[in-house]
């Protein structure tokens, strides 16, 4: 449609062709300008999601292979020390076992539990040898307990189980998600490992079941 | 004339603008939606996968402690038990004892080998999942 604007000056109609109007023009402008930054906005939305869960999964893989290659490892070395010689518990954070009798000339093992860390270190006699570290992901717990022994009715010797329990992190640890077991030593034990309430879940654990020494 | 064909040409071009605004939208909608139907499923298959590998390597922990505190002799009227925390976790998985028969071979002559199996029932869109073990142990003694 052709459409013209007719303009009055001094008396005289005279028809000239339409100019386009500035005001209309400029709030189309405007228009397309805010939908293209809606549909901009949306797909920078969306890829920056996408970035952040695969980051998330990323990090969240590394956990998991963290902690499975720790436990992997540990419970191969554990059971080969307990194959040599019986555990022995003494707190909830040390065992030992000793594979000679006489004391000055024995190779002693430790296991220390540090919070996310488990250490091995062997000693020949008074000197140290060897030092190992299973280190699992921020905010686990490690611990050593004895279980019961069942009673035979042959009066048989019953050992004792020793028992390295592991608890995984709670969903509340958020510091440094893809980091070990190391970084949260000098935090307080409440921040470093929080717990979630009974109610919301059980803390998932992992028990390494070993022979330990005659009752 | 003239004049009239170029109005007309400009008011087109303004109304294919407006048109390719939303051709635009719909563009991009198809292609967020695509990228997303595939993101999803990939995403969750790597997570059934990760469960899987975990299933996989608890249970063969869980076997290892079986074997650790297994009497020397087996006996099937008592066979063993899944431990509590590994109950917890899989509260489907199901231990199977299994007395295999002797092995022919003189030097395990005298040991029974047991077959000891974790399975668990499938779950959505996984199959079933099992690791077996098979350990060695001493013969019951047969009264004379």
């Amino acid at each position: 449609m052709n459409r013209k604007l007719i303009v009055a000056s001094a008396g005289v109609r005279k028809s000239q062709p339409v100019k386009p109007i500035a005001g209309r023009r400029g709030g189309s402008l405007f228009h397309h300008t805010l939908v293209y930054m809606t549909i901009a906005s949306a797909l920078l939305t969306i890829t920056g999601l996408v970035l952040h869960t695969a980051l998330k999964a990323d990090q969240s893989d590394r956990r998991e292979s963290l902690f499975l290659t720790s436990l992997l490892r540990a419970e191969q070395q554990l059971r080969a020390d307990a194959g040599q010689s019986p555990l022995t518990v003494n707190s909830s954070r040390e065992m030992a076992a000793q594979f000679s009798a006489d004391a000055a000339e024995a190779t002693r093992i430790l296991w220390t539990a540090d919070r996310g860390i488990l250490t091995r270190s062997v000693r020949q006699g008074e000197k140290p040898d060897s030092s190992d570290r299973f280190i699992f992901p921020a905010g686990s717990q490690i611990e050593f307990l004895q279980a019961e022994g069942e009673t035979k009715p042959t009066g048989e010797v019953q050992t004792t189980p020793v028992i390295v329990k592991i608890t995984e992190p709670s969903a509340l640890v958020t510091y440094q998600a893809a980091a070990d077991g190391g970084t949260n030593r000098n935090k307080p034990a409440a921040e470093a490992s929080p717990a979630l309430p009974a109610a919301v879940a059980r803390p998932k654990t992992v028990e390494i079941r070993l022979q330990g020494a005659p009752q | 004339m003239e004049k009239k064909r170029k109005t007309l040409r400009s008011s087109d071009r303004c109304a294919s603008r407006r048109g390719s605004l939303l051709v635009d939208a719909i563009i991009g909608a198809i292609i967020m939606g695509v990228a997303i139907s595939m993101l999803v499923p990939a995403l969750t298959a790597v997570r059934r996968q990760r469960q899987s590998i975990r299933f996989e390597s608890l249970a063969m922990l869980e076997l290892n402690n079986i074997d650790a505190l297994l009497p020397d002799t087996v006996d099937q009227a008592s066979p063993p038990a899944l431990s509590e925390w590994f109950h917890n976790r899989y509260a489907t998985a199901q231990l199977k004892f299994e007395i295999l028969p002797p092995s022919t071979d003189e030097a395990t002559k005298i040991q029974q080998p047991v077959r000891l199996t974790i399975h668990r029932p499938a779950e959505t869109s996984l199959p079933d999942q099992q690791v077996s073990v098979v350990i060695w142990r001493q013969l019951p003694e047969v009264a004379p």
